[in-house]
């Protein structure tokens, strides 16, 4: 069961890690959970203080990704049937998105919605599938959802979910929404690069994207 | 004389020819576009299918509670006890893994090959799925959708089209054997056959045999009736010599073997040799044995006559008879012969049960309509793919059914001769996906169909008043809104609006003084209602009931907020399903997918979901609503058994013209709807007539899944507080629950009037809460 978890959470986990906007670069590659140095700084943060730490014309820093043992360990060995064959549907789901076949991953998305409508992941799949198709609305509502799903005790998850959405928002063009929305990410993840760099991006100017969503997810 | 005479006639003999000449010409020529016409054109006219979801299979789920065998009934898979041989078989221990040969399917994602797969399971539970093949896990299965209904013009016949090459050789020389041996030696007509058919005609005095070809029968059976004329047989062989000249024999074959008329099944013709394999055997035609292909081909000659299902000795004397011809032709080996002869006759009885939700059907034509001609609909063979689960739609009819005749039996009144019959209607919801699941628009489609759920604008009565608790409770008490332990007034109240006065009232005029906001939900207080919705203001009330899903016009009049506008059922459903969604409206889907007879993928509809209210209150409300099942005016839901975490509201009208219940578990949705189509009193509340049928509904319907608690989203806290004071619980309380508050806006004193009591604070003493009967 182990297993499946942490197959299901991993290409995640680096999917979303590679979701978040900015520039394209390098830095953006995912790397090995241990040099990730997966310490999650929590505490409250001055939008401010993000902007000027992390200026939008300087590199930024390596990613800090969400620790996939950490994630997992949030999972508990009983975890029921049914959602285990929802996370595994999910986990096909993210295999044929990565392959660019977005109607057969839309199909287990909501196949494992339906075996389990309180599986996050599969909610923020089909949020990160909308941003992709620049359906922004939808990939709001859907971020919210997986938002609410994962609830509070999974401030990784979380912190990831608030920065699709600040994306979203973002391209939308509701800077207010999509600035708050990173700040909690950062809120919750210090080390969000995604989050941040959506910040840096903001700042106090208005922003220009320079490539459309789906290079932004790459 | 005599020669201008012999000249006249000698003339009018050219012009009889010449004229002959000209109309057989003519004759011919209307023949030969009839034929080509039929050809080209009938053969490829199929009605549209409206598809049921398909059942998700998968480790968790219980298959006694989605009714499994049931469904594999009625999708005609043959029950075996050894290997599974051919798609569409499953073997049943007793106890055990369940092994099921999956057919082949074209999904509205791709095609799904047939496999074998095992269910293990422990109880009815399923712990882990399969592949027979490979040995690989699957996270889950589907078993394919069943049919809900065809798309037809005006008749009712199944065609399943085949080309000759899928057509195994056995069957084809079955029918080659028993019909027309010199097929490919004849032009047309067999005229050794016709001179010994009528030979025996004559002997015999009557018509009483025929000489036709194949390529008569199937002229026959495209243009002429069963008429047995000597007109009508000059006209047949005219066609057969016209599709002769004009089609392959490989052509004429495959028309054949797709429009040969093969029995019945109650209203509906058997044709083609594809739709007969599955009718009799539920197989494909490549699957069929050498015995199974000669009972088909020994069916056309009489198939109601021959028929295994009526006549089971005269079918398999029928068949060995076929399968000597073919032995006679040298088509067939001595042993395959003796081993088919020796074969029993292998059919599957057919159930005759069928996934029947007509007044859905009736919803999606009118949706269909609306896009496509209904040309398209009824020739062009497209696939509809909806959500419906045909075992909710069956639970649904029976709670229906069961729960209205029930009510008749103990309120006998109801039942009397004075205007139309007790009605009632009930829609099913999934509120993740809005995907309608159940839908039933009336008592029975037989004899009316008026669809309720669709059609019908009723008052929702109380149904209507969660609104008002949305709208008050999205602005924190702490920030002068409401929580649900403030306090509101139940009394009597004039509200003058617009220079017009209201003064609602209490059921039975009785008043509670204050409560708080949960007991004014739980208890459905009109008075505490109607003075909260002043405050938040019936605008905004108008607003949130606009924006969770109610499209029905909403006048501005205090009265809305207790219901007395106009709404449909489904509008409710909608409505409410934003609760149990976390705020999120999905938009309603009756249609999945339409899909053409290539595969082709004409339109899709994955979920879509906006936001309406914010995942907080739709929690709070939600968490109200809870207590309305748990302690309030369906706490008999509880009684009736329903025990799973739900949440709900009765909804009842004036003088007792509607009863209502709208009640979710966070996986399903169903509003019911009991009443009189005339609007007149059915006399009793909503937790008297709608809500048994609802627990009748839910208990079945979400017997499959465990079950699920509502969860808290972030920025909801969840606080152990006194009800009567709405303060955090002591020891010393007597009652204590659960209350969720939005972060920040909890109660942060003990409760006042049983910490004086614990010791711990000193304060007023508790006051008894009871109702104040105001006259």
């Amino acid at each position: 069961m182990k297993a499946v978890h942490f197959s299901l959470i991993a290409p995640l986990l680096l999917m979303a890690a590679c979701s978040a906007p900015g520039p394209k670069s390098p830095q953006y590659a995912p790397r090995a959970p241990e040099e990730n140095v997966p310490a999650l700084q929590s505490g409250p943060l001055e939008e401010e203080a993000i902007v000027q730490e992390v200026p939008s014309q300087e590199p930024i820093e390596p990613a800090v990704t969400p620790d996939p043992a950490e994630v997992l360990a949030s999972i508990p060995p009983d975890t029921p049937p049914e959602r285990v064959a929802s996370l595994r549907l999910t986990e096909e789901a993210s295999g044929l998105l990565a392959r660019g076949d977005t109607p057969a991953a839309l199909d287990r998305l909501e196949k494992a919605i339906r075996i389990d409508p309180a599986n996050p992941y599969a909610y923020y799949l089909l949020a990160q599938m909308h941003l992709r198709a620049e359906r922004f609305d939808q990939a709001v509502a859907f971020a919210e959802k997986a938002e609410v799903l994962f609830g509070s005790s999974n401030p990784a998850w979380q912190s990831q979910t608030l920065a699709l959405k600040g994306s979203a928002f973002e391209h939308a063009g509701r800077y207010p929404e999509a600035r708050e929305a990173y700040r909690r990410a950062v809120e919750l993840v210090r080390g969000n690069v995604a989050a941040r760099a959506g910040l840096a991006r903001l700042g106090s100017a208005p922003p220009v994207h320079s490539s459309p969503p789906g290079e932004l997810l790459q | 004389m005599v020669r201008r005479f012999v000249l006249g006639l000698v003339l009018l003999a050219f012009a009889a020819i010449a004229f002959g000449a000209v109309a057989a010409r003519q004759y011919l020529r209307r023949l030969d576009a009839l034929v080509v016409e039929k050809f080209s054109g009938r053969r490829w006219d199929f009605p549209s299918k409206i598809y049921s979801a398909p059942t998700l299979l998968y480790p968790g789920l219980d298959i006694e509670g989605i009714g499994l065998w049931r469904r594999l009934r009625r999708l005609q898979y043959r029950p075996v006890q050894g290997d599974l041989a051919f798609p569409g078989e499953y073997r049943a221990p007793r106890s055990g893994p369940v092994d099921v040969y999956l057919r082949e399917f074209l999904y509205p994602n791709g095609f799904h090959a047939a496999r074998r797969v095992r269910l293990e399971r422990a109880g009815p539970r399923i712990t882990r799925i399969v592949s027979l093949e490979s040995g690989e896990d699957l996270a889950a299965v589907e078993l394919e959708p069943e049919v809900l209904a065809g798309l037809y013009e005006n008749i009712w016949e199944e065609r399943r089209l085949v080309r000759l090459d899928e057509l195994p050789a056995k069957l084809i020389h079955a029918i080659l054997a028993t019909e027309d041996q010199r097929f490919f030696q004849h032009r047309g007509i067999d005229l050794a056959g016709i001179a010994r058919a009528f030979w025996v005609n004559l002997t015999t005095g009557k018509i009483v045999q025929g000489g036709s070809t194949l390529t008569q029968q199937l002229m026959k059976n495209f243009f002429l009736t069963e008429e047995r004329t000597v007109r009508r047989k000059v006209r047949e062989i005219a066609m057969a010599l016209v599709a002769e000249r004009r089609y392959s024999k490989r052509e004429i074959l495959e028309n054949y073997v797709n429009e040969i008329y093969l029995g019945q099944n109650g209203a509906q013709g058997i044709f083609g040799v594809r739709e007969a394999a599955h009718f009799y055997f539920r197989k494909k035609p490549s699957d069929l044995t050498l015995a199974e292909s000669a009972l088909i081909a020994g069916l056309i000659k009489a198939p109601n006559r021959y028929s295994p299902f009526l006549h089971p000795e005269r079918a398999l004397r029928r068949r060995n008879y076929v399968l000597h011809l073919m032995h006679k032709s040298r088509l067939i080996s001595e042993g395959e012969l003796r081993e088919a002869t020796a074969a029993p006759l292998g059919v599957v009885p057919w159930e005759g049960e069928r996934a029947d939700a007509p007044y859905f059907v009736d919803f999606l034509r009118r949706e269909l309509a609306q896009t496509y001609p209904s040309e398209v609909l009824t020739k062009e063979g497209l696939r509809i793919f909806t959500g419906l689960d045909p075992e909710m739609q069956r639970a649904a009819e029976r709670a229906l059914e069961e729960g209205l005749a029930a009510l008749e039996k103990r309120y006998p009144r109801l039942a009397g001769t004075g205007g139309g019959k007790l009605q009632g209607c009930l829609v099913a919801l999934e509120p993740q996906t809005g995907e309608i699941k159940a839908m039933m628009g009336g008592r029975d489609y037989s004899e009316t169909q008026f669809n309720r759920v669709t059609q019908s604008r009723r008052q929702p009565g109380s149904i209507f008043k969660p609104f008002t608790y949305v709208a008050a409770l999205d602005r924190p008490a702490s920030a002068g809104g409401w929580n649900p332990t403030s306090h509101v007034e139940d009394a009597p109240f004039t509200w003058e609006y617009e220079g017009r006065e209201w003064s609602p009232a209490n059921y039975r005029g009785t008043y509670f003084g204050l409560v708080t906001v949960r007991q004014a939900l739980e208890l459905s207080l009109n008075g505490a209602t109607a003075r909260l919705a002043r405050e938040v203001g019936l605008e905004r009330v108008r607003e949130v009931a606009r924006r969770m899903g109610i499209s029905s016009p909403l006048p501005l009049y205090p009265s809305m907020v207790l219901g007395s506008v106009e709404v449909s059922p489904l509008e409710v459903a909608q409505a409410y399903a934003v609760l149990a969604n976390q705020g999120l409206r999905a938009t309603p889907l009756a249609i999945r997918a339409v899909v053409d007879p290539s595969g082709r993928v004409v339109e899709r509809h994955p979920f879509e979901v906006e936001r309406a209210i914010s995942p907080q209150v739709a929690f709070l409300v939600t968490h109200l609503l809870e207590g309305v099942l748990d302690r309030g005016t369906a706490a008999s839901a509880r009684r009736l058994g329903f025990q799973r975490p739900a949440a709900g509201k009765t909804g009842t009208t004036n003088e007792y013209m509607d009863a209502w219940f709208a009640g979710f578990t966070p996986d399903l949705l169903a509003v019911v709807w009991v009443g009189f189509d005339e609007k007149r009193p059915v006399g009793l509340s909503g937790s008297q007539a709608a809500l048994p049928i609802w627990v009748r509904f839910m208990s079945e319907a979400t017997a499959a899944r465990p079950p699920r608690p509502f969860l808290p989203p972030p920025g909801v806290h969840l606080v152990r507080i006194d009800p009567l004071s709405g303060e955090l619980a002591t020891p010393a309380c007597a009652e204590v629950i659960e209350e969720a508050f939005l972060a920040d806006d909890e109660p942060k004193t003990p409760c006042h009037l049983h910490a004086a009591l614990a010791g711990a604070v000193s304060g007023p003493q508790p006051q008894e809460f009871r109702p104040i009967r105001i006259p």
